[in-house]
């Protein structure tokens, strides 16, 4: 049974479609990026999966239940990390876990989950005095009660540093080999990179692209770039490699050959090709096209290069 | 009671505020110098004057405090972000409003109940003891006019899409219905609706007159109040209505026993007063409840 299903899913207000027939399947267990621009709808979508918003049209599911009929089931299921939140400022971080544990009948030890997104130093300090980044893992760690089956993260590398966004991957892995669930939103596609299963592309409201990364990474067309060091770098080399099946762009800088390939998996025939025209490959390394380059691959196929 | 840990949880927060501290204060010395006042009224309520003392500052400063206190519940939420945690707890959004409603209520219990033991034990040192039985009863009608209070304000901050729109349509309704409704808004709305001008010291005998009184929550609050001090039947404020009925005076005070001779009208009994109570109460849940209902939240 997927963990999420939108169907046909739309919201208008009254200047703007915010989400447009969003039909969106997350199966269980896996780890789903919801990637977009600012303004996607990323977040009005997520609002709706938790019922905050309510659809103009279409229909969701979450665990197989409507998140508006069965509500109180789903939000017990469901842990929420929203994005433009706020925290209680007389609260301590201990009380906003209590509070959650109670309204969840959980039976946890805020420590514990104070300890695991690492505030069990804070946890008697009012959250009102935390940086944002301690609120980020504040809301995560109330996200974390009750053992959900489904944890939704509405940008949750925003406002930490890299050990803050690295404690979160950790968190999602965690959560995810325990059994759970996760979607989350975001637009750092570095992290996203690192975490996801899938992604999910959305764009003016609408989903424009879907799959793992390597599948999109063809789909694109988006190249990678392998760069050797040869010794005895010459246009016949330079030739010669220009002419290897998939390899579109071949430039020099010094003994540095930069190659442009949609398939780089074909390193081996690049190093081949070099060698039989007389150069020696000292070094060699290749680079991936990166989750942003295809992002902005689909996002400006759909929309035209934005401006500066 | 799924929604017990967030009336619990706004109960604390409340209990921290300020604004609990400074209205218990308020509210005990204002309630103390309400004891007393002129002869006629300890020589017709004797030990009980103690208990008259509580009438004005409940409903003029009580009430400011319940709504203040009230009407920044949601919309508060709303304007932060906070909501989006309550909203992504497993409750329904008419078990918020039930959850919100009854943790301030149970908080505001707190300083009306040290009013009346404190200013209570001090008048009975200054006018002796009074009847414990209309103490107890007084701090029951005081405390469903603060739930009316708090439902009011509640539901004004579940409606309103600012916290602007919310505090301006607080204010008016505490300037409208429970400051100026007994001795201004009464008439000049009656006056409105009918043409017939209305010399409060002389009140006609219209049933409409008295009961659009005692309509509003403040009205409703002094026609029980009045009743369990016996002081006659009446939504105005109990030394007028005492004064209203003294021989060669007259009061701006609408009493029922004076106006309508031989038997007076069935509506206009006392007890009915809960009626009014009971509208505050329900129809603003209602409207409130819908409006949240419908709302989107972020």
């Amino acid at each position: 049974m997927p963990a999420i299903t939108t169907t046909d899913l739309t919201k208008r207000y009254e200047n703007e479609t915010a989400v447009r027939d969003l039909n969106l399947e997350v199966q269980s267990g896996e780890i789903y990026g919801f990637l977009g621009p600012n303004g996607a709808g990323k977040s009005t979508t997520i609002n709706m999966l938790m019922d905050y918003v309510y659809p103009t049209t279409g229909e969701i599911r979450i665990l197989g239940l409507d998140p508006h009929q069965d509500l109180v089931d789903v939000h017990q299921r469901v842990g929420i990390l929203p994005d433009r939140f706020s925290v209680y400022d007389q609260l301590t971080g201990r009380q906003h876990l209590n509070y959650i544990i109670d309204s969840k009948s959980a039976g946890e030890n805020p420590t514990d989950l104070l300890s695991r997104v690492g505030l069990a130093d804070a946890a008697t300090q009012q959250a009102g005095n935390y940086s944002r980044g301690m609120q980020q893992r504040l809301a995560l760690a109330m996200a974390l009660v009750g053992e959900p089956d489904l944890l939704i993260l509405d940008e949750p590398f925003t406002g930490l540093d890299p050990h803050g966004a690295r404690a979160i991957r950790e968190l999602v892995e965690e959560e995810n080999e325990r059994g759970a669930t996760v979607f989350f939103s975001s637009h750092v596609l570095g992290q996203v990179e690192l975490v996801c299963d899938r992604v999910g592309i959305l764009n003016e409201g609408q989903l424009i692209a879907e799959g793992n990364i390597g599948d999109l990474r063809l789909e694109t067309g988006v190249k990678a770039t392998v760069t050797l060091t040869v010794e005895g770098l010459s246009s016949g080399v330079v030739e010669a490699v220009r002419s290897v099946e998939s390899v579109t762009d071949v430039t020099t800088n010094g003994a540095e050959l930069l190659v442009k390939t949609g398939q780089s998996d074909r390193r081996m025939e690049l190093i081949e090709t070099v060698e039989q025209n007389g150069g020696t490959v000292k070094t060699f390394s290749v680079r991936e096209p990166s989750v942003e380059e295809i992002f902005i691959s689909y996002t400006e196929a759909e929309t035209g290069p934005r401006e500066q | 009671m799924r929604w017990s840990p967030l009336a619990r949880k706004e109960f604390n927060t409340l209990l921290q505020s300020k604004g609990l501290g400074l209205l218990s204060l308020v509210l005990i010395v204002t309630s103390y110098f309400s004891i007393g006042g002129p002869s006629y009224v300890s020589d017709s309520l004797g030990p009980n004057i103690t208990l008259a003392a509580f009438q004005l500052p409940v409903v003029v400063f009580g009430g400011f405090g319940t709504v203040l206190i009230s009407y920044r519940s949601i919309i508060n939420e709303r304007e932060s972000g906070s909501i989006k945690f309550v909203s992504g707890m497993p409750l329904r959004r008419y078990e918020i409003l039930i959850g919100k409603i009854f943790s301030r209520t149970a908080a505001l219990c707190i300083p009306v109940l040290l009013t009346f033991v404190i200013v209570g034990l001090v008048g009975t040192i200054q006018y002796g003891s009074f009847s414990l039985s209309q103490f107890v009863l007084l701090l029951l009608v005081s405390i469903l006019y603060v739930l009316a209070n708090v439902c009011i304000g509640t539901s004004i901050s579940a409606i309103a899409n600012t916290s602007i729109q919310a505090a301006t349509t607080t204010f008016s309704y505490y300037i409208i219905f429970i400051l100026g409704w007994i001795d201004f808004f009464t008439i000049q709305l009656y006056s409105a609706l009918t043409g017939v001008p209305v010399n409060p010291l002389n009140p006609p005998a219209s049933e409409f007159l008295f009961i659009l009184h005692r309509g509003g929550p403040s009205g409703a609050y002094n026609v029980l109040t009045n009743a369990i001090l016996g002081v006659g039947n009446s939504a105005s404020w109990v030394t007028a209505v005492i004064a209203d009925q003294l021989p060669n005076t007259r009061s701006n005070a609408l009493v029922v026993d004076l106006a309508f001779t031989g038997q007076q009208p069935m509506i206009l009994d006392e007890p009915l007063a809960l009626l009014s109570f009971a509208f505050w109460i329900i129809i603003p849940l209602l409207i409130g409840g819908y409006a949240f209902q419908r709302t989107d939240l972020a």
